[in-house]
């Protein structure tokens, strides 16, 4: 009789002890909220008696058989599952066995389907921002258009153009036009060729050849527009040609020493490089340097920028260049957007002094995460 | 002129707002249309290079005929250059054709190498001439400049590390060239790169609404 | 011409003869320096010591044969530390020519450590569009690379099994010479879809990269070769970088001295033409 209620006792506790080893085990699978339905992430907490060897887990989707997902020896861990979709359900299971590859235990999560977002809470700062500055910057072009006058301060380097063009002329050599080496894609890009515009308006008043050779075959055709329109505006239509803006190459240094070599042999007057610029900054601005030509850089690429202002003898500085479609045509609703954007600058330069104000008083409130966490 | 202006204006508006939408909405009915548009992007892209190409070919046709002299080799090499490229290209391996290979790694991979290291001896010869001391502005940024190019190597930290010993205080430490050239990285010029980055990348969104909006339409070749 | 107003406009060509010489000549001799490790690479090497066996790290080789004495020791010494410590690579390129840039690192560092094509790592190739590409790969990996460099389904390896989008990374290394790179990595990769990015770059850009390092965007940075040398000496593993900071040493002091050299005579000069307007 003693022995059976020990054997029983024994038995008991056991199943208790097997029991409780897996129930303090957990498998969770949750969502991942605000996305398109294409992420579950599944979390596991083991606690077993016995020496763990090997964890698989299991996957079934819309009730079919289960497949193994993946082992890991991981006793808390948690992993991402990107290959699910939305249409479908899910169920977990992990099947823990110990180092002789004996299954200790099983368990299963519960079913999930992933869930669709139509918005991205996460990003809710850059809507914000998005919308803030946006509208200061319709505002400001519909003031603009209302007759609100505008004023904008002088930037040498576009008062420059004329000089640049004129001394080319007198001198009669040719305008180098280098719009940088990225795609039209690139805003900055995108700036230069507003500014081609100006220059090849002035090469054409003047009679003054200009050279646009360019390194992305999509600019090619935008610049060859942008010339050829300057050229009807100016009533010079037959001095255009479709060689005045070429294509070179992709590559960024055989660009750059196509333009050396041409700089070097036809010695022009005045080189304008304005765009995004790389490492060529320096060697196609010391090349023009060295053949005394008159130099007008623009770029917003920061590290690129000293290189200009060391070489050339005017500069347009980040959003100078952004400014200069604005500046040269001096059309209401350009300038209005750029009123809007100083203004939205001013909102910035205060948002960075009151974040550092409260970031200093209230340490604790995390201020600068509002800002940060874009999702 | 409706191709010409109207076309690709609303073209741009509406992929403009669609992409605007999908960087907000993770919903499988607007992600798809984000995907087309970028797989559009990167085949115009891929075809814009036959542009390019007979661009660069006419141009150079243009100069042979035209030029005398050495003048007329720089058009034949291009021509010459383009055409036994893209021949070994297109043989059986493409880029790891043996010929094709040959030729990147022993003509194009040391032109590349030489046109970059030009910039050793631009930056030599622009610091020679750029770095005057002609006011207080050009000295801070002379004695700037002098500091920075000391901590970036190792004798920066030779000269007050192993020789001054400005490691070894807590107080000097913090005027170990090493240290100095840090501080100024990390927050002089970091000051000044962050107003650079501020400033255009609102330049980039003021560009960006003028051209959805239709207000800028040079780059379409109008007013 | 005085001797001072000739120093004042010295020929350039001379300069260009003196720091080519000063280039050449330590290297010449395979004079190594050590450079004492900075946080920016330090937080590289601590982030791929913190990874685990399962982890899968995206190395993108965003730069050309031009940028290669500064970016290849990079990769050499980021490759080697992973493959050490058993950690899959997943190999990519924003620009063409990194697709054989980044096959020639792998294939060496493979057979150093006797790692399998497919199973320990793989080059995906390359993909033009630079930033959409980074952003498509955000939606699906396998639909931006349906194969490898060499035509395989990227399906078909072992590799590729748990890696759907871009968060399943553990980590992107971006190797980046310029435009599409390391910025773009940033702002997509990182901003967008949550992926730690750290990154190589040319000295050049380093400066613009320490804005986006400070602010947590970019978990860490190698500029130019000082970075790359400093990630050599991590890992006790001397290269090129190491090597050719010897030269770079000599370059910046010969650079001091023509500014101070400059100064000087700029000063002479000065003086000379106050004390003829005084006569």
């Amino acid at each position: 009789m003693r022995k059976a209620v020990g054997v029983l006792l024994f038995l008991l506790l056991g199943t208790v002890l097997i029991y409780s080893s897996s129930d303090v085990s957990s498998l969770k699978v949750r969502d991942v909220p605000y996305d398109g339905g294409g992420k579950l992430v599944v979390s596991w907490n083991i606690t077993a008696e016995e020496e763990v060897g090997n964890i698989k887990i299991f996957q079934k989707i819309n009730g079919e058989d289960w497949k193994l997902y993946k082992s890991t020896n991981k006793l808390v861990d948690k992993m991402k599952d990107n290959s699910v979709n939305h249409k479908n359900s899910y169920k977990y299971k992990i099947e823990v066995y110990d180092k002789e590859g004996n299954l200790l235990f099983t368990k299963e999560s519960k079913t999930i389907t992933p869930g669709v977002a139509f918005y991205n809470v996460g990003k809710t700062a850059v809507l914000v921002s998005l919308l803030i500055i946006g509208g200061l910057i319709y505002y400001f072009i519909s003031a603009a258009r209302r007759g609100q006058k505008l004023k904008i301060r002088r930037i040498p380097a576009l008062d420059s153009l004329d000089e640049a063009v004129g001394r080319a002329t007198e001198m009669g050599k040719p305008v180098l036009f280098v719009p940088g080496i990225l795609d039209v894609k690139n805003p900055q890009t995108i700036a230069g060729v507003l500014v081609l515009s100006e220059v090849a308006y002035k090469t054409a008043n003047f009679g003054t050849d200009l050279n646009v050779p360019v390194s992305k075959p999509i600019v090619l055709s935008t610049a060859n527009d942008t010339v050829k329109e300057a050229y009807m505006r100016a009533g010079r239509p037959d001095q255009f040609n479709d060689d005045m803006v070429h294509y070179v190459t992709n590559d960024q240094f055989g660009y750059v020493s196509h333009i050396d070599g041409y700089m070097v042999r036809e010695k022009p007057a005045a080189v304008f490089m304005l765009g995004a610029f790389y490492a060529e900054s320096l060697i196609l601005a010391e090349t023009g340097h060295s053949i005394g030509a008159i130099q007008v850089a623009g770029t917003a690429m920061p590290s690129q920028i000293p290189f200009f202002i060391t070489t050339c003898d005017y500069v347009l500085i980040g959003e100078e260049l952004y400014a200069a479609s604005a500046y040269l045509s001096r059309k209401p609703d350009i300038l209005g957007a750029l009123k809007g954007q100083d203004y939205a600058k001013l909102l910035i330069m205060i948002a960075i002094i009151v974040g550092a104000i409260m970031t200093i008083i209230f340490p604790e409130f995390h201020f600068a995460e509002i800002f940060t966490d874009i999702g | 002129m409706f191709l010409k202006r109207q076309l690709p204006f609303v073209i741009t508006l509406i992929t403009s707002l669609i992409l605007i939408i999908s960087y907000f909405s993770p919903h499988p009915t607007i992600s798809p249309l984000r995907s087309i548009f970028q797989d559009w992007y990167m085949i115009i892209v891929a075809f814009t290079m036959f542009v390019g190409i007979l661009s660069l070919v006419k141009v150079s046709i243009k100069k042979i005929k035209r030029e005398k002299g050495i003048e007329v080799l720089y058009p034949v090499i291009t021509l010459v250059s383009l055409i036994v490229m893209a021949f070994f290209g297109f043989l059986k391996g493409g880029l790891d054709n043996p010929g094709f290979d040959f030729m990147f790694e022993y003509i194009m991979v040391p032109l590349q190498a030489t046109m970059f290291s030009l910039l050793a001896f631009y930056i030599a010869s622009a610091s020679f001439r750029a770095f005057r001391a002609k006011s207080t502005m050009a000295t801070i940024l002379l004695i700037t400049a002098f500091i920075v190019m000391l901590g970036r190597v190792p004798i920066g930290e030779w000269i007050t590390g192993d020789l001054l010993h400005f490691t070894e205080s807590s107080f000097l430490s913090r005027f170990h060239i090493p240290n100095v050239t840090e501080w100024i990285m990390n927050v002089i010029n970091m000051a000044g790169q962050r107003a650079i980055l501020i400033g255009a990348a609102l330049g980039v969104m003021g560009t960006s609404i003028k051209i959805m909006l239709g207000i800028e339409r040079s780059h379409l070749g109008g007013e | 011409m005085s001797f001072w107003e000739k120093v004042n406009d010295l020929d350039r060509r001379i300069i260009y003869l003196i720091i080519g010489l000063t280039v050449f000549i330590p290297l010449l001799f395979n004079v190594t320096m050590e450079s004492k490790p900075t946080q920016p690479v330090e937080n590289i090497y601590d982030k791929i010591n913190s990874l685990e066996e399962d982890d899968v790290v995206l190395v993108s080789f965003d730069y050309a044969a031009s940028s290669l004495p500064e970016l290849q020791p990079m990769a050499n010494a980021v490759i080697d530390h992973l493959f050490r410590n058993d950690i899959k690579v997943v190999g990519m390129a924003l620009w063409p020519v990194g697709v054989g840039l980044g096959t020639l690192v792998m294939e060496k560092k493979a057979a150093k450590y006797d790692k399998e094509y497919g199973k320990d790592y793989v080059n995906l190739g390359y993909k033009s569009g630079g930033l959409v590409v980074i952003d498509s790969m955000g939606g699906s990996v396998k639909k931006t690379f349906p194969t490898d460099k060499d035509g395989v389904a990227l399906k078909d390896l072992p590799i590729m099994k748990h890696v759907n989008k871009l968060d399943d990374f553990s980590l992107a290394v971006t190797l980046s010479a310029g435009d599409p790179g390391l910025r773009h990595w940033v702002m997509v990769a990182s901003d967008k879809f949550g992926l730690p990015v750290a990154g190589g770059c040319t000295a050049v850009s380093a400066p613009q990269f320490f804005a986006y390092y400070n602010s947590g965007q970019l978990l860490g940075l190698m500029g130019g070769l000082r970075g790359a040398a400093e990630y050599e000496n991590l890992i006790d593993v001397p290269g090129t970088a190491s090597a050719g900071m010897s030269a770079q040493t000599v370059a910046h002091l010969m650079i001091i001295i023509f500014i101070i050299i400059g100064n000087i005579s700029m000063f002479i000069i000065k003086r000379k033409k106050e004390k003829e307007k005084r006569k």
